[in-house]
């Protein structure tokens, strides 16, 4: 090929390259969803096990209500990695400010500021009220922000808001009596124009100095000793008005403010603190008594020990961790222990394989393999066994009794990452 | 052109021919050197002030009133000493905080609320231009950094409260939100969600600062003046140190066409900018 | 050169000004009777007993406190706190009467009283609502003869003469004219130097 081609055709090969990256950049992507897939797996399936979430709707207008509300368990085999919440928010992800909070409450506790000292080994149950704000097709999870392990989020759903923006308006009427038309737009008017007084001081003071002669000449005579043309009495004159006109403006300015808000307060920097739900025995104890997770299987197996301390007999009917919900589809009473508004890509296809799936008699002591199968511990990058420091795993099992009544157990320990064939895991 | 200037034409020796150009070169240095001192205020504020003024529930009594003053001074005191020194301009600190204002709140309509649909009320910005203002007006008068640290450096810090409550006050009134009493930048804070800050991350008085009567905010105000002083001679120094003429070479053909009369006058230039602060 | 009784003439201005400004500022002593802010506290003098004085104006100003002179009209709840143990043993009598000038009828110059009683708990409560502006004098009697009387004028309405801003104001274009002095007598030294 001849050298006049050859470069003809890098010269449109590095055309193409740059169309493409400029395309991919300039091209806006999808809305912004499963950000919580970066939180490393430890944090995902050892701290913050949110359950029995609902949403309200998913199709809202502008100024609507959705109302998320749930429990979380704070699990007890918390990693080491993440600091305890001693001090945690309870908060919503979503890209900026779509939807607005309207409420949030930690077990009936208004949650506006931080909560303290949550326990570890409990439940809370949280409720959280937004608004739509801004029309579009938005991933609404709850969070709890944790001092020093981050956010912890939890399951999420799709809420479309419909409307317009524009219409979207907060009415807020003040202690003091000032009726708000719209926090959104609030005092900015004023702040806009103060600044714009300020603004027009300054640019009168740079103009009143660089209409004149400016680099070369100036710079001129400062070599040749003339200082006293460059700053005239003028000058002087000008600089002290400016000086007593700005005093003037603050000092005026700042009294006129103080008698008419009067009544003021400050930023409230305090915390909360809240009662967990009460403690409910644990009918069932489990211990876990080896983990392994087959790779290429996407299969976490785990071998436990479970008892049944209950006077009824009790069958396994969910495995969840990190938002992932893996059910015995066998089992109804489990099945129907989804809200129909769960998200449906959270719960896995395929069913949760027990080794022994009849019911555990009272009193019974049983060792169980526990089979969660599903791409979603790939895709949901729940799987860096292999290059974390911290290789354990935790999840809640769903127990159920005769009458129905779920009981929860948790279920953490050591895991390994395994390579074999999914067909020999099934023969076992 | 009034007398005064005419003189200053005079004393340059600028040839008939070159006054033109030279208002040409004033031009251009104008447009660069304002993009200069914006970015150049816009990043060192992002960096030292940032979060402080970013949002209006982080508008305190204690920190806000301190960290503004002292991280903008520092830009002020910079440009307020290389535009004096070079010029004898007093510009310096108004520019810097103008062109900021005015980055400011660029930002807020193209990123805050543009891209992450923030409502304005929840994110508009304090300014120290007024005190910036104080502060070229007595370098003006006194002609003396020493001067304008000890008294325009005090001002600076004692005026950015009064000079912003005036516009911020309607947004500490109380209102009720959930049961408990708040101030309306915390019901903005809390109603409008930003994603990556859980309200524990605030850094805002938490009342420990014991006062004299209710409020920290004249003592914290104090201390920022306090500081400025500080860092207004520091960052003077710095700004005199950039502007030392060795950094700058000029081309023998500019100065020609400038009417400096070849190398024996470039020499003197260097001489004279060696020593900035002779006429203080 | 430099003018030298115009730089003592300016010197002598400026302390003037600033004892005046000091006298101004400073508390006047006598004004408010036995009621004065004393350690930051509003303290009522009862003889050689103290009360701890507070008045409120809720409707009106939140939860802001007053000492002396209530700033409004409207509904006012003054609460008065015992400081010494003794006051909670012996009777208390409050009256509040119209400035008059005649201190004869005190009956019919009384808008609020509170008959002699023993408060336990230290504290006197009383709420009244001034509907018109204007001067009165407040009356604290303690002891079983009454023999400690604690009088205090206080005005409810009229705003306060508030030097103070003024004076600031006056203190800024000073500072404005000062400098402006300074600069022109720095200007004088340089230009004697060069000549």
């Amino acid at each position: 090929m001849s050298l006049h081609r050859m470069s003809l055709r890098r010269f449109g090969l590095s055309i193409l390259l740059a169309a493409m990256t400029a395309a991919t950049t300039l091209v806006s992507l999808p809305a912004a969803a499963h950000g919580e897939r970066a939180t490393e797996p430890y944090i995902r399936t050892r701290t913050v096990h949110w359950y029995d979430v609902t949403w309200s709707s998913e199709k809202i207008g502008v100024n609507d209500k959705v109302t998320v509300e749930g429990k979380f368990h704070l699990f007890t085999d918390w990693p080491d990695a993440a600091s305890k919440p001693e001090l945690a928010f309870l908060s919503n992800a979503s890209p900026g400010a779509v939807m607005t909070r309207v409420e949030s409450y930690i077990n009936d506790m208004p949650a506006q500021q931080s909560v303290r000292q949550l326990e570890i080994g409990r439940d809370y149950p949280f409720k959280m009220v937004m608004a739509g704000r801004v029309p579009g097709r938005w991933h609404l999870h709850p969070v709890l922000n944790v001092h020093g392990a981050g956010p912890i989020v939890g399951p999420g759903h799709w809420v479309e808001v419909t409307g317009s923006a524009a219409d979207y308006k907060l009415p807020v009427t003040t202690m003091t009596g000032e009726v708000i038309d719209d926090l959104q737009h609030y005092g900015v008017a004023r702040v806009q124009w103060w600044q714009a007084g300020y603004a027009l001081l300054a640019v009168a003071w740079i103009v009143w100095w660089i209409r004149r002669p400016l680099i070369v000449p100036r710079w001129n005579a400062i070599r040749k000793g003339r200082e006293d043309l460059l700053i005239t009495r003028t000058d002087d004159r000008v600089a002290a008005g400016l000086l007593v006109l700005v005093l003037v403006v603050v000092i005026g300015g700042y009294r006129y403010t103080t008698q008419k808000y009067e009544y003021v307060v400050p930023l409230q920097a305090g915390s909360f603190k809240t009662k967990p739900l009460p403690q409910v025995p644990s009918l069932v104890a489990v211990e876990m008594k080896d983990a392994t997770y087959d790779v290429p299987g996407r299969s976490l197996r785990l071998d436990v020990e479970i008892t049944n301390q209950s006077e009824s007999p009790m069958r396994l009917g969910e495995f969840t961790t990190a938002n992932l919900r893996f059910l015995d589809k066998s089992l109804d009473v489990a099945v129907a222990g989804v809200d129909p508004s769960f998200p449906k890509d959270l719960v896995a296809g395929s069913s949760l394989k027990l080794s022994d799936s009849s019911p555990i008699a009272p009193g019974e002591k049983r060792t169980l393999r526990i089979e969660a199968t599903d791409a979603a511990w790939e895709i949901e990058r729940l799987v860096s066994f292999l290059t974390n420091v911290d290789s354990r795993v935790g999840g809640m099992l769903f127990f159920f009794d005769a009458k129905g009544q779920r009981h929860m157990a948790e279920v953490f320990g050591p895991i390994v990452p395994v390579f074999t064939q999914l067909q020999l895991a099934q023969s076992h | 052109m009034t007398e005064n200037d005419r003189a200053i034409l005079k004393v340059s020796e600028l040839s008939s021919r070159a006054i033109p150009w030279s208002r040409t070169l004033d031009v251009l240095i104008i447009v660069v050197a304002a993009f200069l001192v914006w970015s150049v205020s816009h990043i060192s504020f992002l960096l030292l002030g940032g979060d402080w003024d970013f949002f209006i529930d982080w508008k305190d009594r204690q920190y806000w009133i301190l960290i503004i003053p002292i991280t903008t001074i520092i830009m002020a005191a910079s440009f307020q000493a290389i535009f004096w020194n070079l010029f004898r301009l007093p510009v310096g600190a108004t520019a810097s905080l103008l062109l900021l204002l005015l980055g400011t709140w660029i930002v807020r309509y193209h990123s805050w609320q543009g891209l992450a649909y923030f409502p304005l009320s929840l994110v508009v910005p304090g300014t120290c231009l007024m005190g910036a203002l104080v502060l070229d007006a007595i370098l003006v008068l006194s002609r003396s950094w020493l001067v304008t640290g000890m008294f325009g450096a005090v001002l600076y810090g004692l005026l950015f409260y009064p000079a912003n409550w005036i516009y911020m006050a309607g947004y500490f009134q109380p209102v009720m939100n959930m049961g408990d009493m708040t101030s309306v930048a915390d019901l903005i804070g809390y109603t409008f969600p930003r994603a990556g800050t859980p309200e524990y991350i605030r850094i805002i008085e938490r009342g420990t600062l014991r006062t004299f009567g209710d409020t920290p905010t004249w003592v914290s105000a104090f201390f920022s003046a306090f500081v400025c002083i500080f860092l207004y001679y520091m960052f003077w120094g710095l700004g005199v140190l950039a502007c030392n003429a060795r950094f700058f070479p000029v081309g023998e053909r500019f100065k020609l066409i400038y009417g400096n009369k070849g190398k024996a006058a470039g020499k003197a230039v260097g001489a004279a900018a060696a020593q900035p602060g002779a006429a203080s | 050169m430099h003018n030298r009784t115009g730089c003592s003439w300016r010197r002598s201005t400026l302390i003037t000004c600033s004892a005046v400004l000091g006298l101004t500022l400073s508390q006047g002593a006598g004004a408010h009777g036995g009621l004065s802010v004393d350690d930051d506290m509003c303290k009522l003098r009862l003889g050689p007993f103290n009360m701890h004085f507070t008045g409120y104006q809720p409707e009106i100003n939140g939860n802001r406190e007053f000492c002396e002179d209530i700033p409004k009209v409207g509904n006012t709840i003054v609460v008065m706190d015992a400081i010494e143990p003794e006051l909670r043993e012996i009777p208390i009598e409050v009256r509040i009467i119209r400035d008059t000038g005649d201190e004869s009828q005190l009956d019919a110059v009384t808008v609020v009283h509170l008959p002699p009683k023993i408060y336990v708990s230290g504290s006197v409560p009383l709420e009244y609502s001034f509907t018109t502006p204007g001067k009165f004098v407040g009356l604290v009697t303690a002891g079983a003869q009454g023999q400690y009387v604690s009088r205090f004028p206080f005005s409810v309405g009229i705003p306060p003469k508030r030097y103070g801003f003024y004076l600031l104001l006056l203190g800024v274009v000073v500072l404005g004219l000062g400098m402006y002095r300074y600069s022109g007598m720095k200007r004088q030294r340089q230009m004697a130097g060069q000549t």
